[in-house]
């Protein structure tokens, strides 16, 4: 009898055991120890909308130039034609990073800023006369021949001067500068219509800590943006850190090459704004501060103010920064990759937060 | 093992239990029963679990024997390489694929061992269903036949192929698609780690492993003709074979059960896979058949686990990918093809509770039909619920969830 309870004893432990187990390993049930919603909020009212909302503005004043232009074809519109081009092209770099619902389901940023632009194909299109504004938009393989890249091509890259360029349109190449312009006006109008009311309140309700829930699909566009848009296409890949030689015609506004760290610029400055938060509104920052995570806040500001030191070393022109001394690109692409560890590990695991895009495996 | 342990030292201790060491062994229960949150806790009983998976006779000749498992795994690695290289014929692959010969490695050649026999060939699900199993192994061979006829054999060179696109056959980021955004060699390679390796080990080998005729010729120490190991132990290893007996070059199983042990929601599966492994092989040594049957469920659940995983990743990344399908990036159209592969492999899965898989080649097929119909991968760009709808079935029926095993 006593032998039994012994058995008995041990069994109910095992049984215990067992159950204890069993809870350890459930960790995913957590949700977030602030307030979501205060966040969400700030984010739609202070960042995401304003900013699509300037975006919007800057557009309309591109077509309305381009109308300008259309009816009085001279030197003069021209030029303000390519700097209200370049002013939608700024305010484009900075909601790039708002790539879901609307703008992902459309591949905005794809069919706005694909480089390097596919001039041969453009060229073809202006030539043969059979080009439509319907082309544009038939299939995800024309991303190439419109957007902003297709924009400098015209603008800036027909002749050497900006008359030059001026005196080379013809009116196929207006034409076809009319049709991107218009593509470009209609999908920021599409996203920037999307955020109404309702989509206000379902982003800022869904605060559930699910990867589809905001915080988690923020947080994964604004890294997977940085990583891929800011990173590898504007720094990396011409400055050949993924290849064997550099490749300077792989930079963003590659004909308008003297803009080119502008466009970098102003991608970081807006990575930047999110991260401390526009107008005292909540933010990454400040989610980790009032968590007591000072350290990786400080750690945060600091890469990012190196990355911006390394920036304003380098030419404005990043072509010629690349052929002449492309380490200067490579160790911007250095500091960036250390900051993408700050975000991947330590922001991540404080704030509960997870990745959804995963590299390639490369398999 | 938190959930095993303690019911294997239940059988193993209730077995030898007495009046003389009821009171230690319950004390030592108690003990085990504690520590065994810890991964390698150890098993104390007379089953000697080995470090590795090393076993050994009398003499110290090593009984373990799967060559014919490495020769396979091989072989679809040369296959592999073939399905990208221009100038290869229909006559070659075909060759190597259902002969077993022809191989620039000569000792794959001649050795009578091939791929295609056992595609879709385990006791247990096509025994008696050679229709079905006729069936897969023709639509698994589809994907060599199409990738020589369509693009391989098309064509010179990667140079010379034009660009893919809506419906029409290409290559896109220098990835080789049909007509609908597939990758064939994608969908051979992933469709195999179901359809040879899963299959082979859960519906066959380890099926096998559960038979009274060969436990009890284990339990008489009758040995293979000219061999040092008893069928059981065979059977044992040829599953381990399969998965580990190609380890530093795996494409298929093995490869998989590493990148979903990276994944932090899912560490630690590959010890437990081997764990068990080990255990189920040390259990048949040691004659104990309940704790061998133990690690036949484990293994079952794990490794259609693993399949269950990494079909929701390959959707959830591939859907994330989508927006970025341009001239320049076909990533979506990898993970996709990958994901294609992974669901096809579904169907071998085995649920220890059903004895069935989790999904029948018909629910696998409906999944399918959602990314071959029209023009296939290219009509989900911007429209990506139906990804989310399979991910989340799959994910319910292994007791995962979407966010886990996707990222």
């Amino acid at each position: 009898m006593n032998n039994n309870k012994y058995f008995v004893l041990s069994l109910l432990i095992s049984l215990f055991s067992f159950i204890s187990c069993n809870s350890d390993s459930d960790t995913n049930g957590g949700g977030f120890d602030y307030d979501v919603t205060t966040v969400l909020t700030d984010w739609v009212n202070e960042a995401i909308v304003p900013e699509i909302t300037s975006a919007k503005t800057t557009t309309d004043h591109l077509v309305s130039a381009f109308e300008t232009f259309e009816t009085d074809q001279t030197l003069e519109n021209f030029t303000a034609l390519k700097e209200a081009y370049f002013n939608a092209y700024l305010s484009f770099q900075i909601i790039e990073k708002y790539n879901f619902d609307t703008a992902e389901n459309i591949s905005f940023s794809g069919f706005l800023n694909s480089y390097p632009v596919n001039s041969t194909q453009i060229d073809t299109y202006i030539a043969s006369g059979t080009f439509s504004a319907e082309t544009l938009e038939s299939s995800v393989l024309q991303k190439d021949k419109q957007g902003f890249p297709a924009l400098d091509y015209l603008f800036n890259g027909l002749g050497t001067t900006e008359t030059e360029n001026f005196e080379a349109l013809t009116t196929q190449h207006i034409d076809y500068i009319s049709a991107v312009i218009n593509r470009i006006s209609s999908l920021t109008t599409e996203v920037s219509n999307s955020w109404d009311e309702e989509a206000k309140a379902a982003f800022i309700s869904n605060t559930s800590s699910s990867l589809s829930g905001s915080m988690n699909i923020v947080f994964d566009r604004y890294v997977t943006n940085f990583e891929r848009k800011i990173r590898e296409a504007k720094v990396s890949i011409p400055a050949g850190v993924r290849s064997v030689e550099t490749q300077p015609s792989k930079i963003e506004s590659l004909y308008g090459s003297e803009l080119s760290k502008d466009l970098l610029q102003e991608a970081f400055e807006g990575f930047e704004s999110f991260y401390l938060g526009a107008n005292d509104s909540m933010s990454f920052s400040d989610l980790l501060q009032g968590i007591g995570r000072s350290d990786i806040d400080l750690k945060m500001k600091e890469y990012i103010a190196t990355i911006f030191e390394k920036i304003s070393a380098i030419d404005p022109d990043l072509k010629l920064q690349v052929e002449t001394d492309a380490l200067k690109l490579v160790e911007i692409h250095d500091a960036m990759q250390s900051l993408v560890g700050v975000l991947k590990t330590d922001i991540k695991s404080s704030l509960s937060l997870s990745i959804i895009t995963q590299d390639n495996d490369g398999d | 093992m938190c959930l095993y342990l303690p019911s294997q030292l239940f059988i193993l201790n209730l077995n030898k239990m007495n009046n003389t060491y009821l009171k230690s062994l319950s004390l030592f229960f108690c003990a085990s029963a504690l520590f065994s949150c810890e991964d390698d806790a150890p098993i104390v009983s007379s089953i000697s679990v080995p470090d590795t998976y090393s076993f050994l006779d009398a003499s110290g000749e090593s009984t373990v024997s799967f060559s014919g498992q490495t020769t396979r795994l091989q072989q679809v690695d040369e296959i592999l390489t073939d399905l990208l290289t221009f100038g290869v014929t229909s006559e070659d692959l075909s060759e190597k694929f259902t002969e077993g010969e022809g191989f620039t490695d000569t000792t794959l050649n001649g050795t009578g061992k091939t791929v295609y026999s056992k595609i879709a060939a385990s006791d247990d699900y096509y025994k008696e269903n050679a229709t079905e199993s006729i069936t897969i192994k023709t639509e698994i061979n589809s994907f060599i036949e199409d990738q020589i006829s369509e693009i391989l054999g098309a064509y010179d060179a990667l140079e010379d192929v034009p660009e893919a696109s809506e419906g029409v056959i290409g290559q896109l980021d220098d990835r080789l698609l049909n007509s609908q955004g597939l990758e064939y060699n994608q969908m051979f390679a992933k469709s195999l780690v179901g359809a040879l390796v899963l299959d082979q080990v859960v519906n066959n080998y380890l099926s096998r492993c559960l038979d009274a005729t060969y436990q009890e010729q284990n339990s008489n120490g009758e040995l293979v003709e000219s061999k040092n190991y008893t069928t059981l132990e065979h059977y044992w290893d040829e599953a381990y074979g399969y998965i580990y007996g190609n380890a530093d070059n795996d494409s298929l199983l093995y490869k998989y059960i590493v990148k979903v042990a990276a994944d932090e929601d899912f560490a630690g599966i590959d010890t437990q896979i081997l764990d068990a492994f080990k255990l189920g092989r040390a259990a048949i040594v040691a004659q104990n058949y309940n704790v061998l049957e133990n690690q036949v469920t484990t293994l079952r659940t794990l490794l259609s686990k693993v399949i269950g995983v990494r079909a929701i990743y390959y959707l959830q990344q591939g859907k994330a990918n989508l927006a970025y399908v341009s001239a320049s990036d076909a990533s979506a159209f990898h993970d996709l093809s990958e994901g294609y592969g992974f669901i096809y492999s579904l169907q071998f899965t085995r649920n220890p509770n059903t004895d069935a898989p989790y999904f029948t080649k018909e629910e696998v097929d409906a999944y399918l039909l959602n990314l071959t119909q029209d023009n296939g991968l290219w009509d989900l760009i911007g429209n990506t619920t139906i990804l989310d709808t399979i991910s989340s079935e799959i994910a319910t029926a292994f007791g995962v969830t979407v966010d886990e095993a996707g990222s």
